[in-house]
């Protein structure tokens, strides 16, 4: 097919020569194998475009192929070396992120240290001086204590005076101790009332408890200076 | 397939180019090589199952690799390279001679050509192929009159047939 011949395959075809031009056209195409081929083209040309469901099929692959390209050919975002101003505002994000969660962290962690530290050690106290009262049985008996009645505050340096009444032939034993649950003074045999302890005790909180073998009678408490 | 349906036609490409790219490939050709036989092997089938009404005794895919197969050695003849075949499935010898003949290869290439073209120019020359007179063109089109529409057509026309001498293909097949 040659452009040469298409202002006359036009012309014909848009029906615009006289008829003896006309005539003249039909005449050349029988004569000119050349000329009659590419009108044979040119008129298929028209054929083509006539067969629109197959024009549709086409555009629509064309579509499909265009789109495929477009997605074969997408910058793939981690590794194009244009997006780097990306990637830095992305890894920026990322690191100050994982800074805050490092923080929170540790605080919440310190905070649960800080906590656990200060249960452990009131259950220590607790425990060691409670595992120590528990090891006699609690009984409620007629006892009564005279001395000291109503004092709690002492000179570790004085000397302690206890007395008491009980509604028991059972013989007692004194013991005082301190707030970790360790005896600092037992009368060792059975106490008799007035009791007198002479030795030096250590200061802070003590408990007193007269205890037969078995059983507790009376626990109290005082602070020696 | 009998209503162009896009997503069929997306479903087909998904399911059978990687086969037909790796017989091609493997067989002296390229991946442009493929995607072009691709879709002409899937115009051909529809065209085979809207016009001649298409029944099928085999696997869809053996009827597709089939004509894919086969226009492919059409292709290597048509451009005489020599070639050994290496095939990758089982495949029906079609007697099918329409199938990608010089004929239907020009036709493919008219078509392919003019969706190239502008909007415009392809809807001018749509309605020349309708019947519509270059009057009714120029009014719709929004030209001065007859014999602008009649240029444009013109214009529209030699665009077409210099994309089309220009075609790779037609230039093997006017050799």
């Amino acid at each position: 097919m040659k452009t040469q011949y298409l202002k006359q395959f036009e012309k014909y075809y848009n029906g615009e020569m006289d008829p003896e031009e006309k005539a003249s056209f039909e005449n050349s195409i029988l004569q000119d194998p050349e000329l009659n081929s590419s009108f044979q083209e040119y008129l298929s040309i028209y054929d083509a475009i006539r067969d629109q469901d197959t024009l549709d099929l086409r555009t629509k692959l064309k579509e499909i192929r265009e789109e495929r390209a477009r997605n074969k050919n997408r910058p793939d975002f981690f590794s194009h070396g244009y997006n780097w101003l990306w990637m830095a505002a992305l890894l920026t994000i990322i690191i100050s992120f994982t800074v805050i969660i490092s923080l929170l962290i540790t605080k919440i962690e310190w905070n649960d240290q800080v906590a656990s530290e200060l249960n452990s050690v009131e259950v220590l106290e607790y425990s060691a001086l409670n595992r120590e009262l528990m090891k006699f049985e609690q009984r409620n008996m007629d006892f009564k204590l005279e001395s000291p009645k109503d004092s709690f505050s002492f000179n570790s340096k004085d000397d302690l005076l206890f007395k008491w009444t009980v509604d028991s032939v059972n013989p007692l034993i004194l013991e005082l101790i301190d707030w970790e649950g360790r005896i600092v003074f037992s009368s060792g045999k059975p106490a008799i009332s007035p009791y007198l302890i002479k030795k030096k005790l250590p200061g802070g909180i003590l408990v007193y408890r007269f205890r037969t073998d078995t059983e507790a009678y009376y626990i109290g408490f005082l602070f020696l200076k | 397939m009998r209503r162009n349906d896009k997503d069929v036609l997306k479903y087909i490409y998904k399911q059978y180019l990687p086969m037909v790219r790796y017989f091609i490939i493997r067989n002296q050709g390229s991946e442009e090589d493929a995607e072009d036989i691709f879709q002409e092997a899937i115009v051909a089938v529809c065209q085979r199952v809207k016009k001649k009404n298409l029944a099928l005794d085999c696997a869809f895919k053996t009827y597709f690799y089939s004509v894919v197969r086969h226009m492919w050695l059409q292709y290597l003849d048509r451009n005489k390279i020599h070639y050994e075949f290496s095939d990758m499935d089982e495949f029906l010898m079609l007697e099918d001679k329409e199938l990608y003949d010089d004929f239907q290869t020009k036709k493919a290439i008219f078509q392919r050509r003019f969706l190239d073209l502008t909007d415009l120019c392809r809807k001018v020359l749509l309605m020349v192929v309708e019947g519509t007179s270059y009057e009714e063109i120029a009014l719709t089109l929004g030209y001065k009159g007859k014999q602008y529409a009649i240029k444009r057509k013109y214009e529209c026309m030699k665009s077409l047939i210099n994309r089309v001498i220009n075609d790779p293909e037609y230039k093997r097949l006017s050799q």
